[in-house]
């Protein structure tokens, strides 16, 4: 392969936008030789560079395995457009990062689904490496495809192009896959007998022993699990997180990463409870670090990669126990280095606001919130536990400590919105200004100030008490922002908005089945990649993808479910069991609210009895330094 | 405490954009643990300063950082700590301790050598004549893309010194020209208004290495190390 390298630096890597994405060659990254012993494994990120060296999981992963002497792994992620065309021109295969060896050389080609409109690209990469798509089209010695990530969740709209998927936290189920794996390999290697051995595993999904059935009204009738494969597949979950692998010397992008900081994963799972959103039901438990764990992997990370800034990250980082100790104590030992830290979200109240103030000692950044509604009905509908008192006081705090500009989020086309819901967004926008006008009166303070709303278009997940929900239509979410735009016309604000088709087509595929798989194969052919790029978003070759295969678009996004309708996405358990999601949209309906388990007792959801695990926190330990 | 380090672009490092370097530079001194002093105000940065930008693809023998210290620290070993903390093609050839008020590398750097390196179709058989009519042109025209527009521009007063061979379809240019704030002569100009002139026809990317920066005082062309022994 060292003449494919040679070749590439030398006269194609002149020729492409930002070469340094295609070097391999970065600090902390791993080289290995490749002795035929190894079980190789080339994590594929199916975006551009920049976008995959912000992925904590891969930063995880490759770690971990590659800590072991008998297992490889390398990085590939999508070509730019520009260096895809000389490797079609030139009739290059995509090739891994570290060894610039083709997909087609590894064991495993394993992708990690971060979101749905990255899927086309999946397929891209198969193709460019030299892999038919369809499983069923490759052979014995093809590498195994193979998934893992949030969107596995769901995995069969890409049932019909993987091998199997991982659900679950891959830092326990990969290293064992990987071993099942060598020893399979070892013998006579057949396919055929290690899914078959495979598909018992827990966490491991293997598409193949599944068969759907659909009726003629085009809804799913059975999932027949066969050759004895488990009918549901459970997630797996890592207990004793504190003690889990964590890597403490990533890779150092060449290139600015979206997220080019230490990231330092203070908790997994969140347990607020929101109902449109599937992390907060895919990852429970809450399992936090301790504070001591965290100021060694802290230290270790500085050390290692000169990165001046450690990012706390988690779904719901104030959440954390002991975040103000933690905070205090990274800043007590590391701010004289010039190290800063960072959230990468903040809840909507005082707390919060305390917490940034103590972070921007170091470091000024911008001030987020995400009320997510505009009325206090809708927030109560989403279970978003947050008042506009709540608002108001994070608002005031954070003018009142010198923040001039406010960031605010919100989602439309959700559950029972009206347009008086809408308006309540302008509504607080407003109500931002007008704190902020009096605060900074007060402090005599005449910076200009500036509120950013940004609204998202709500899309129904699988494993979430919305999941029975249709999506508003495309014209409802463009209609429900020109209102709002129309409403938000004074220039200290301004407004952002998502395109609502993406956001139908996201509706689809992730609540899709394997007929899906098709539509993403033609829409591939057509020419559709990059979908979650505005520029290269095709909307019309997706239609186009959905009428050739005879598939309505509007049956998957704009359809009410009924409770008793089979999901293809049951086949996978989550832990949270159906019923309680069922009780939860009921409770929605009625703008009932469900409190927080880590603060009050358990409502029930059903992870920590059928599981056997418990949440995992750290109160009251305070900072051991 | 100020110093100055002169360091090599080779290889694949070659491939890193200005200011990817300068984050690689940042984070590489950190692990090194030297101390940076920082800048003050909302966005603390360390005070890096660097001499003329490589256009991204371009080699260098010598290139020039000046970097502000918090602490008086002892250079002995200095190069080997940052060495081993360095991505592969980037290696410190020196470092010096210059005065606190040193004039910035930016704006005292005014000349660079490059080497320039392209396969061509035939080589011309008089590669020397071609050269000295090259440079004995008054005015040479180049096109450079500006934000209001395409605007032509005359480079030779800017070429100091050319040489050129060629054999077994393989050009080889070695020039010296200005860069700096006073102007700037781009290696990939030169090469492509001299194979114009030489009727040359390139096949396959150019390779281009920058030799040298220099300071030209007073008719006398040092190097920026060598300017601060007077």
């Amino acid at each position: 392969m060292q003449n494919l390298k040679q070749y590439i630096q030398d006269e194609i890597l002149v020729r492409v936008e930002k070469p340094a994405r295609y070097l391999g060659n970065e600090w902390n990254s791993i080289h290995k030789s490749w002795d035929k012993d190894k079980i190789k494994m080339a994590f594929c990120f199916p975006d551009i560079y920049e976008i995959a060296m912000s992925h904590l999981g891969m930063r995880i992963l490759y770690g971990l395995i590659n800590k072991r002497e008998d297992f490889i792994m390398e990085r590939c992620f999508a070509p730019w457009v520009d260096m895809e065309q000389i490797l079609r021109e030139k009739n290059i295969p995509l090739f891994s990062l570290e060894s610039y060896r083709p997909l087609q050389d590894f064991d495993v080609v394993g992708f990690t689904l971060q979101y749905e409109m990255s899927y086309t690209n999946i397929l891209n990469m198969l193709n460019l490496g030299g892999i038919a798509l369809e499983r069923e089209q490759r052979d014995n010695d093809s590498p195994l495809v193979i998934a893992g990530g949030p969107c596995v969740y769901n995995p069969e709209p890409l049932a019909p192009f993987v091998d199997c998927f991982l659900i679950g936290d891959s830092e326990e189920l990969l290293p064992e896959f990987l071993e099942v794996l060598k020893k399979h390999k070892m013998g006579d290697w057949s396919k055929e007998k290690f899914l078959a051995a495979i598909k018992t595993m827990p966490g491991i999904y293997v598409p193949k022993f599944y068969e759907f059935k659909w009726a003629d009204s085009g809804l799913l009738q059975e999932i027949i699990a066969l050759d004895d494969a488990p009918s549901q597949v459970k997630k797996l979950i890592i207990t004793d997180f504190d003690k889990a692998y964590f890597p403490t010397d990533p890779i150092i992008p060449y290139i600015e990463a979206v997220h080019d900081r230490i990231m330092l994963e203070v908790a997994r799972g969140c347990t607020r409870g929101c109902r449109f959103c599937q992390a907060g039901i895919v990852y429970r438990p809450v399992r936090e670090k301790s504070p001591k764990t965290l100021y060694e992997q802290a230290k270790k990370s500085i050390e290692n990669t000169g990165y001046d800034e450690i990012s706390l990250t988690s779904l719901s980082t104030a959440d954390y126990s002991s975040i103000k100790p933690v905070i205090e104590g990274l800043l007590e030992k590391h701010a004289g280095e010039g190290i800063g830290v960072s959230l990468p979200s903040l809840r909507v109240d005082a707390f919060s606001v305390e917490i940034a103030k103590e972070i921007q000692k170091v470091r000024k950044t911008g001030l987020t919130f995400a009320p997510e509604a505009g009325t206090q009905r809708l927030r109560d509908v989403i279970n978003k536990g947050v008042t506009s008192a709540d608002l108001e006081k994070a608002v005031k705090g954070a003018f009142d400590a010198g923040w001039t500009q406010i960031k605010l989020y919100f989602m439309i086309g959700l559950p029972t919105e009206t347009f008086e819901d809408v308006k309540g967004i302008a509504d607080l926008a407003y109500k931002v200004l007008e704190w902020g006008q009096e605060v900074l009166k007060n402090n005599k303070n005449f910076k200009r100030i500036k509120v950013t709303v940004s609204t998202s278009s709500f899309v129904p997940k699988a494993h979430t008490p919305f999941q029975w929900e249709p999506q508003n239509t495309i014209s409802e979410l463009e209609e429900k922002q020109q209102y709002l735009k129309s409403l938000l016309k004074d220039r200290r604000i301004t407004y952002n908005y998502h395109d609502a088709k993406t956001s139908f087509l996201e509706a689809i595929i992730s609540k899709g089945d394997r007929r899906i798989g098709k539509v993403l194969k033609r829409a591939w052919e057509l020419g559709c990649k990059f979908d979650s790029w505005s520029e290269y978003f095709k909307y019309d070759k997706w239609l186009q993808a959905f009428r050739e295969c005879e598939i309505d678009p509007e049956f998957y996004a704009y359809r009410r479910r009924d409770y008793d309708e089979i999901f293809p996405w049951d086949v996978i358990d989550v832990g949270v069991t159906k019923n309680y999601l069922k009780s939860e949209h009921r409770k929605a309906l009625q703008e009932a609210l469900t409190h927080d388990c880590r603060y009050e007792d358990c409502p029930g959801c059903g992870i920590c009895n059928r599981f056997g695990v418990d949440l995992e926190m750290f109160r009251g330990e305070q900072s051991a330094y | 405490m100020h110093i100055r380090l002169m360091f090599q672009k080779l290889d694949t490092a070659r491939f890193l954009s200005h200011l990817e370097m300068q984050q690689m530079w940042q984070r590489s001194l950190r692990r090194a643990k030297v101390p940076l002093a920082m800048s003050k105000g909302f966005n603390p940065h360390p005070k890096i300063s660097f001499g003329s930008a490589l256009p991204v693809g371009v080699a260098s023998l010598a290139e020039y950082l000046d970097v502000e210290l918090r602490e008086n620290i002892e250079l002995t070993g200095l190069k080997e700590k940052i060495n081993a903390c360095l991505p592969i093609g980037f290696k410190v050839i020196k470092i010096a301790e210059i005065p606190p008020k040193s004039k910035p590398l930016m704006a005292i750097i005014n000349r660079a050598e490059y080497t320039i390196e392209q396969r061509v179709k035939v080589c011309s058989d008089d590669i020397a004549t071609i050269t000295d009519k090259f440079l004995g042109q008054e005015v040479i025209t180049i096109e450079r893309e500006t934000k209001s527009g395409t605007k032509l521009k005359d480079i030779r007063s800017g070429i100091f010194s050319l040489k050129a061979q060629c054999a077994k379809s393989e050009l080889i240019i070695t020039t010296l020209v200005q860069t700096g704030s006073q102007g700037n002569v781009r290696p990939g100009e030169v090469l492509n208004t001299f194979l114009g002139f030489a009727n040359l026809e390139p096949i396959g990317p150019e390779k281009i290495t920058r030799k040298g920066l220099f300071v030209n005082v007073n008719g006398k062309t040092v190097t920026p190390l060598e300017v601060l022994e007077g």
